[in-house]
């Protein structure tokens, strides 16, 4: 065990330190591994073989089922190893989400059921990476994923956008001028992006927007699942179409509004 | 104009043109302290915050002046910026802080109210997160920001967030 995983090990290492040598900036390996920028392709498996042949297929370490009856985000039978992408893979359903209300997808609304596969992946693959089960808080279900998208760019005449960056995160003008969203997001300035991509940056996005942070840049505690989607969000004006409060709090509330309704027409 | 003409004439000394080097130098230097130790309008603000828009952000930004700070010789002008991306409609708050017409550094500030105790700028949760207890809102999870020390800090802690300096806007 301890001499297959040497090579690896040992790539990271010389790459850090090639890295080193080019910038003087010195990380571990383990370091340098989080700074690796994180490439999403559906259609790849976690070995980087082609697993599926047309449409949105499973994502790193995701098989992908159209087994209706199967559970999402199911754990592996053998949970001996929880590294992401090296133990049996979950499998999830890929029919559509439920229809979020106030926004129809019928007709000539049917785009805004176009992203159902991505998000439904994306909420697995983020549900497994973390070993979050039902119930734990930062869990997210495709309803949360689809309400989520539906508050950012599920309105009339945001079609190019829900279709390309549904959850906005990759925006120019959002984006800082340190490397914090390529750091935790994996998100390059003007990177060309796909609803799987979006999806799964703006999940971990919101996580980090969740942290609070001590003197020394240490992650101490969390904040609630409301005050991430605000932070995430980031508005402060107010206006009286939102209840006179600012822009995010409104925007939170009705994020979680929409899921729990979406989650009780599931049901 | 040459410069040494424009410190002579800004520091308002008449000295002849056939005056030594080092009579300019001292000249030079009254000036520059003269210029820096200058509190900035709104007016006067606004090109030098837009020559430091590298992403284009200025225009959709609401700015307020928060005061200034005296530091000795030193006036540090603070000013809030409130910026909505009209693509996203996500929003970004930022503290900018000017020495005279020299532009310092940013610092994103989360929403949080920010004000001018003596020399230090000071940050606090807003009025919704003060209602609701939000743990982020304690002291703890907060960093002044020190302006007797030589330069800017390169990280400070505000609301809970970890904020690294920005050389723009």
């Amino acid at each position: 065990m301890e001499a297959e995983s040497r090579p690896e090990q040992k790539s990271i290492n010389s790459l850090a330190f090639e890295h080193y040598l080019r910038t003087g900036q010195r990380f571990t390996a383990a370091e340098f591994g989080a700074r690796l920028e994180a490439k999403f392709n559906h259609n790849h498996d976690e070995l980087g073989r082609f697993s599926s042949g047309s449409g949105f297929g499973g994502g790193a370490g995701i098989a992908v089922t159209t087994n209706r009856s199967a559970n999402i985000g199911q754990k592996p039978q053998d949970t001996s190893n929880h590294n992401v992408g090296t133990s049996r893979r979950p499998a999830i359903t890929t029919g559509t989400i439920a229809e979020v209300p106030d926004y129809p997808q019928a007709d000539k609304n049917a785009w805004r059921s176009s992203n159902d596969q991505a998000f439904t992946v994306a909420a697995a693959f983020y549900n497994y990476k973390y070993h979050l089960e039902p119930g734990d808080s930062g869990y997210r279900t495709p309803e949360f994923m689809k309400a989520w998208a539906m508050v950012e760019s599920g309105g009339e005449g945001n079609k190019a956008a829900f279709l390309s960056d549904p959850f906005q995160v990759n925006v120019p003008g959002d984006y800082g001028k340190d490397d914090t969203k390529f750091r935790i997001a994996g998100l390059r300035k003007g990177q060309k992006m796909t609803p799987g991509v979006s999806a799964l940056a703006a999940l971990e996005w919101l996580r980090f927007k969740s942290f609070i942070h001590d003197h020394s840049g240490k992650i101490v505690r969390y904040k609630s699942e409301l005050v991430a989607l605000q932070d995430y969000h980031g508005r402060t004006d107010v206006s009286a179409d939102w209840g006179n409060v600012t822009h995010k709090v409104w925007y939170a509330a009705k994020v979680l509004r929409l899921t729990k309704l979406a989650e009780q027409s599931k049901k | 104009m040459k410069i040494s003409q424009c410190f002579v004439a800004l520091s308002g000394f008449a000295l002849p043109f056939s005056a030594g080097a080092a009579s300019y130098q001292a000249i030079e230097a009254a000036s520059l302290t003269k210029l820096e130790a200058h509190a900035m309008t709104l007016a006067e603000a606004k090109p030098v915050l837009a020559a430091h828009d590298s992403e284009g952000r200025f225009r959709y930004t609401l700015i307020k002046k928060v005061g200034d700070a005296h530091v000795k010789r030193r006036i540090y002008s603070i000013f809030d910026l409130n910026f909505i991306n009209p693509v996203s409609q996500h929003g970004m708050q930022l503290v900018a802080i000017l020495e005279g017409r020299r532009f310092l550094g940013a610092y994103q500030t989360s929403g949080s109210v920010i004000s001018i105790r003596g020399s230090r700028i000071h940050f606090a949760c807003d009025r919704y997160d003060r209602l609701h207890y939000y743990e982020f809102c304690e002291r703890k999870y907060f960093q002044d920001i020190d302006l007797t020390k030589s330069n800017l800090p390169m990280h400070r802690l505000i609301r809970g967030d970890f904020v690294e300096i920005w050389d723009s806007i």
